[in-house]
């Protein structure tokens, strides 16, 4: 231990001391002050009535009523800050909440759109498939069935045509040739089948 | 007296069974006359015009078509012709002329059979030739069937 530890706590031990010597005459010098408070209030009682007068009442009124109003006003002021910044905050915490219940709703609406939209396009796109590929399927079928149709208007002209041509011939020459023209195309054609009439007359008979 | 089909001459203007049958018809109006005649003992019916298709027939027969019997037999032997020679159906595009149809029976007698009956027809959509009809038969000699039966050859005609 030092030598200056040591006179601190001997400095230390002064100063306890003289506290204590302090606190125990204290109460004496109280009770001077009691004595004399006592003496002011018996002054008081006795001197109520010239003291509170009217004026001195009216003026604590006046006082009063201007510590009230001033109190008052201030409180006033202090409550429509306090409005102002609450209002304001509301204000601002509902443009926010606004803000961000809008946002929401339009990213979800945005998002729904886009899913629409992607929905939309994909059907659209399976529908242009599918039709194209009826289209297809029917521009075969067509061009088949054009090609069979087709087919068959020629191979039918190729076996009407013929007729046409003949019936045209016919009907264009009718009674025009003479028959004594033809004796010679008869008898020749008779002389041909001569003997096949012979025997199907011979049969026949 | 059993009579046979070649116990008669048919003349070439008898050539169809409508001649036939109208000689048919002329001689029984002859023999009806001469039955008369015969059943009153006068002549007092005349006998009907003879036509010349029957007068002809008589000539080349050697028929008195005033006898009674011989015009009964005649009678008898055309419609003998009648059922029994061969018929032949020819169709025209037209009324043939008469050449012809002497031509074509005279073929048919001469080629064919003696006792030919030609049974004209009119087919005027066969534009030229004849068609032919035996008794189980068709020949088509026509302009029309040589057309169809030369299709091909048309159509190969047309194809090039």
């Amino acid at each position: 231990m030092t030598i200056g530890q040591l006179a601190i706590i001997v400095g230390a031990a002064l100063i306890a001391m003289c506290l204590s010597i302090w606190i125990i005459f204290k109460p004496k010098l109280g009770k001077h002050n009691d004595q004399s408070k006592l003496l002011l209030s018996e002054q008081a009682k006795n001197n109520v009535e010239s003291i509170f007068n009217d004026e001195f009442r009216e003026e604590l009124k006046n006082r009063g009523r201007l510590h009230f109003e001033k109190i008052i006003g201030e409180n006033a002021m202090f409550l429509q800050q306090d409005l102002r910044l609450t209002t304001s905050q509301v204000n601002d915490y509902m443009k926010d909440e606004i803000k961000r219940v809008l946002k929401d709703e339009f990213s979800k609406y945005e998002e729904s759109i886009n899913d629409a939209k992607n929905l939309a396009l994909d059907t659209i796109q399976k529908t242009q498939a599918t039709i194209d590929q009826q289209r297809m399927i029917l521009e075969k079928q067509m061009n088949e069935q054009a090609a069979i149709e087709k087919q068959r208007i020629i191979s039918r002209f190729e076996q009407n045509m013929t007729d046409i041509i003949n019936h045209y011939i016919l009907e264009a020459i009718g009674n025009e040739i003479d028959i004594s023209a033809q004796a010679d195309f008869i008898f020749q054609y008779l002389e041909a089948n001569k003997q096949a009439i012979i025997e199907d007359i011979n049969s026949g008979s | 007296m059993d009579l046979k089909l070649d116990d008669i001459k048919l003349p070439i203007s008898l050539n169809s069974r409508h001649d036939v049958n109208m000689v048919c018809q002329e001689l029984r109006g002859i023999i009806d006359v001469a039955e008369q005649n015969n059943l009153r003992q006068t002549s007092s019916a005349t006998l009907p015009e003879i036509s010349g298709l029957l007068k002809e027939l008589a000539t080349e027969n050697n028929v008195n078509l005033a006898s009674t019997d011989e015009s009964q037999k005649l009678l008898k032997l055309i419609e003998l012709v009648r059922d029994k020679a061969v018929q032949i159906h020819v169709s025209f595009a037209a009324e043939p002329p008469v050449d012809i149809m002497k031509k074509l029976i005279v073929w048919f007698r001469s080629e064919i059979n003696p006792k030919t009956i030609i049974n004209v027809g009119l087919q005027p959509s066969i534009a030229a030739g004849v068609v032919v009809r035996t008794p189980n038969k068709l020949f088509d000699f026509s302009l029309r069937q040589h057309l169809i039966s030369n299709q091909d050859k048309l159509k190969a005609a047309l194809g090039k």
